[in-house]
């Protein structure tokens, strides 16, 4: 039986080194570039048309931007539209990363924590950055809320300190622990069909139940794998609504 | 507070967005960098989580940082500005069929109130007229009526003068014709010749008896 936390590991495809550092073409990268160019193709085609009653294809990828523009505008608001591409990058490619990992014997890239964590720290700076740049030093009152009383300084101050450092790490944890453990007992699953089948006949019948829970598993990680992109982007929206807007 | 979209042109914007990614991917691979050595060098095995072998991290972020940069800029350059292109056309198509629709039904309704009105116009018109013939109707049938009263009141006084005048005359006649035929009867019955004027007050009084007694 194939270890689950196999599938995870990381096995390059074409060496390659700048200096000291290894940067391989791995399995990772090369389901990123799948990902990046399934997207890029399917969206070129929905653009492509630009017809006023939209076919099929044109329809979807309008349904996405759709999709993605209200979450921008809904979180961020109005001037919100400056982050939209990038939110929508973001969104298709944790969504690609998602559910092309559900694809046997591909790989998943959200579910590496160096993924998700550079992800979360690129939202993070962002955010940092951009706070900085149209607020200047007058973002740092983000750290202190409107309306406390003053007494309570000493312990909210700390507390906003926290959870805006804290951001990057629970945000990329999120979507890694999930992916991860989606794809671990899917494994396991799959490993009590296999172990079941090679006792015999009678095993082989009493096989099917993890095969048929496979199965719900499988529809259930497909919901979980839209959920997590969705849930990122979302978060991030709500994150960078701090560099636009200092007190909501 | 500075306004804040237009502080940065959209294509500054990008070109700023992708400088920082590079920025942040070159200090986050030399930090790994160092941590791979730092984990080559403790130990070599690859036993543990694979997401916790650092020494992967520097190639999946690179490629990470690839593959999301290429995205990002395929989808802000040329993928969402042509989606919302589309959008954008469409909802004008809409909005000007809508406007269309608007102002075609404003002059459909103009065009009932217009209606409504030569409507109305034309009613009132129709219901002066009918009062007006009426009137002149029932103005010329009183002067007419007038008028035929007052000949046929003259004519029935002329008529009434000659029956009048007719009736005296016969009764004159009558009278006469009886006294002579009493006169007459006297004489043949008694044999006495009588006076007729005398016998003519005789009838002509006993007829106003008979009026009295009426």
């Amino acid at each position: 039986m194939a270890n689950p936390i196999h599938q995870f590991a990381i096995e390059p495809k074409i060496p390659f080194a700048l200096g000291n550092i290894d940067l391989s073409f791995t399995n990772s990268a090369l389901w990123m570039v799948i990902g990046a160019v399934l997207s890029i193709t399917f969206l070129s085609m929905a653009a492509k048309q630009k017809s006023l009653v939209p076919g099929r294809m044109q329809i979807a990828g309008e349904m996405l931007y759709e999709v993605v523009a209200g979450m921008v505008r809904n979180n961020i608001g109005i001037k919100g539209r400056q982050y939209f591409p990038f939110i929508f990058t973001l969104f298709i490619f944790i969504l690609m990363g998602n559910v092309l990992g559900l694809i046997p014997y591909s790989f998943t890239y959200t579910s590496h924590l160096a993924v998700t964590g550079m992800l979360a720290l690129i939202v993070f700076f962002m955010v940092f950055f951009f706070g900085i740049f149209y607020h200047g030093l007058k973002f740092f009152s983000l750290f202190v809320p409107s309306g406390a009383p003053l007494w309570l300084m000493p312990f909210i101050i700390p507390l906003e300190l926290i959870s805006f450092f804290v951001r990057p790490l629970t945000l990329s944890i999120r979507l890694f622990a999930n992916m991860m453990a989606g794809h671990i007992i899917l494994k396991v699953v799959a490993g009590f069909a296999v172990a079941a089948a090679s006792i015999g006949a009678g095993g082989a019948l009493l096989g099917i139940f993890p095969v048929v829970i496979n199965i719900a598993l499988l529809v259930f990680e497909c919901l979980v794998a839209v959920v997590q992109a969705y849930v990122f982007a979302i978060l991030s929206c709500v994150y960078l609504k701090d560099t636009v807007d200092l007190h909501h | 507070m500075r306004e804040l979209s237009a502080d940065i042109p959209k294509k500054i914007f990008h070109s700023l967005f992708c400088v920082a990614l590079v920025f942040i991917t070159s200090a986050t691979l030399a930090l790994a960098g160092d941590q791979t050595a730092e984990t080559a060098a403790h130990h070599g095995d690859t036993d543990g989580l694979p997401q916790l072998d650092f020494s992967s991290y520097p190639s999946q972020i690179f490629w990470l940082i690839v593959t999301f940069t290429v995205l990002y800029t395929f989808f802000a350059r040329k993928t969402l500005p042509e989606i919302s292109g589309v959008l954008e056309s469409r909802r004008d198509h809409i909005q000007n069929d809508l406007d269309t629709a608007e102002k075609l039904r404003e002059e459909a309704e103009d065009a009932h109130r217009a209606y409504d009105e030569a409507l109305e116009k034309a009613r009132s018109e129709a219901s002066n007229m009918f009062i007006e013939s009426d009137n002149k109707i029932k103005e010329e049938t009183t002067k007419k009526l007038q008028v035929f009263y007052e000949r046929s009141s003259v004519e029935i006084k002329a008529a009434e003068e000659k029956i009048e005048n007719a009736k005296s005359e016969a009764f004159e006649e009558m009278s006469t014709i009886a006294a002579e035929i009493a006169s007459q009867a006297a004489e043949k019955i008694i044999g006495i010749s009588t006076d007729i004027n005398q016998a003519k007050t005789v009838i002509k009084s006993l007829h106003k008896n008979n009026k009295k007694a009426a």
